[in-house]
């Protein structure tokens, strides 16, 4: 927690910015914090950066908790680590809406990367954000491939709407699935199996397996996803993992990997680097209209005049809120 | 509501497999609103440092119960000064005996904690140590 006052003193701004683009461990952290609380120092680094990087290539892998998706983090990258690589991982995790803290244990899964000197990886949670991925995670995704890593991969538990969204964000959607026991299968109640473009049934070593991949399979054969702008399309695929008796992992790699290409050839990849812009320009206005107009109007008068007259049942919240709508907003 | 929040680094450090109090005092961190990176058994000084900064944490709760407190926590701090760390607190818990005390404190440890002590006590030294 390091406010913007005291990074003036300590650290000067050059030093901090210089730092960053060495993809030093300290200035990254301390730049992800300011990112993380929408520091205006954070805004001011993110200037200097703008414009004068290659994206990186996005890996979302998301799932229900406990699918193991740190494990599978942790083995997919220890190979790709020979290669030279320099990778980073977003793990990203709950706030408690109690309490407003986090445990982020994902650390503990992802035991043979930590060391590797190309690798960096950061906890995040999701603090404020009602919904939807954690308006941060765009802002950190510049600033990592500003400091040149080449894969970024961000790890998030599949509840509500942060699965759509870390979708639209990621080049490549990885959705982990484990075998279940019974009938209803969970995981095809959620909009999981809509969004992925390559599926894992990991913890395949567990009995119930060989039925979820059959009855996935089949879910498979109903559709594929097709762009009609671009008359392409990409076959969702499954692959078995298990990172307890080590199998899989290489064919995931391989499905990836596949993916790339598909998405470098179909122009796909800048394609939905665009479009991911375009979210985070709706996503910081969506955040400014919500703190800066909505808090204006809330302490004007006419609010709280309005307020009282639905109370009092004079006019419904609907016809209030196209009032205010039509006296504060000039477009 | 502000979005600015307290992250602290709970870690294993040394050899030996036993992490329920470790992960007690990470929950009870949690429930009083702060954000707990918890890394698992068994990390090495050079880990914790590394991910201490990686993680931009306002404190670092380590948890020994192996005994070589004495030799861990000095290395510990031997990374600190290549690494040019300082103001970053750290707090050792465990089985400590209390003729250790002076030795760890002199070496830079900002607080003991021996197997025992009340959570919230633990919670609330946390608490005013960060405080902004
Ligand atoms: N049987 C079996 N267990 C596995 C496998 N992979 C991971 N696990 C175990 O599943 C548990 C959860 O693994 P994680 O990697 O932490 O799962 P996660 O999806 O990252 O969990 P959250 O981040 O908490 O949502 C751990 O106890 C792993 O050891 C596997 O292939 N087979
Ligand atoms: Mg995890």
């Amino acid at each position: 927690m390091i406010k913007s006052s005291c990074l003036d003193n300590k650290y000067r701004f050059n030093e901090l910015l210089t730092g960053i683009l060495d993809a030093e461990d300290k200035e990254l952290g301390r730049a992800i914090s300011l990112i993380e609380n929408r520091d205006k120092l954070a805004y001011e680094i993110l200037k200097n950066l703008y414009g004068k990087f290659n994206p990186a290539y996005l890996i979302g892998i998301t799932g229900p908790p406990g699918a193991g998706k740190s494990t599978l983090i942790d083995s997919l990258l220890t190979d790709w680590l020979k290669e030279n690589k320099k990778i980073a991982v977003i793990a990203v995790d709950p706030s408690s809406q109690i309490s407003g803290g986090a445990f982020l244990g994902d650390r503990i899964r992802m035991k043979n990367i930590t060391n590797h000197k190309n690798v960096f990886i950061r906890s995040m949670a999701t603090r404020g954000s009602t919904g939807g991925l954690n308006p941060a995670v765009y802002d950190t995704v510049i600033l990592l491939s500003a400091a040149g890593f080449d894969m970024i991969v961000i790890e998030t538990v599949g509840v509500g709407q942060t699965e759509i969204d870390i979708v639209r964000l990621a080049d490549t959607s990885v959705v982990v699935a484990v075998p279940e026991a019974g009938d209803e299968i969970q995981i095809f109640k959620s909009d999981l199996m809509e969004v992925g473009d390559i599926f894992v049934l990991n913890k395949a070593d567990l009995p119930g397996a060989a039925k979820m991949e059959i009855m996935i399979n089949q879910l498979f054969n109903l559709k594929s996803k097709t762009n009609r702008n671009l008359d392409i399309s990409w076959k969702p695929q499954l692959v078995k993992t298990s990172t307890y008796e080590k199998y899989g992992i290489d064919e995931l790699r391989n499905k990836i990997i596949e993916h790339y290409n598909f998405l470098k050839e179909s122009r796909l990849f800048e394609l939905n680097h665009d479009q991911v812009i375009e979210k985070q320009l709706i996503y910081l206005l969506e955040e400014k209209i919500y703190t800066d107009f909505i808090g204006k109007i809330r302490n004007c008068d006419t609010y709280k005049q309005l307020l009282e007259n639905i109370v009092s049942g004079q006019i419904t919240p609907h016809q209030a809120a196209d009032q205010l709508l039509k006296k504060n907003l000039k477009l | 509501m502000t979005l600015e929040k307290t992250r602290v680094l709970i870690a294993k450090i040394g050899l030996d497999g036993h992490d329920r109090g470790a992960k007690v005092v990470a929950r009870a961190l949690k429930e009083s609103g702060i954000e707990v990176i918890y890394t698992g058994l068994r990390s090495t000084p050079d880990e914790v440092v590394r991910t201490a900064l990686q993680e931009d944490v306002d404190l670092i709760g380590v948890s020994i119960l192996s005994g070589a407190h004495r030799t861990l926590i000095k290395k510990l701090f031997k990374v600190f000064k290549e690494k040019e760390i300082k103001d970053l607190p750290v707090l050792v818990g465990g089985i400590i005996p209390e003729d250790d005390y002076q030795y760890l404190k002199k070496i830079g440890v900002a607080k003991i904690f021996s197997t025992g002590t009340p959570i919230s006590e633990i919670v609330d030294f946390v608490k005013s140590t960060t405080a902004p």
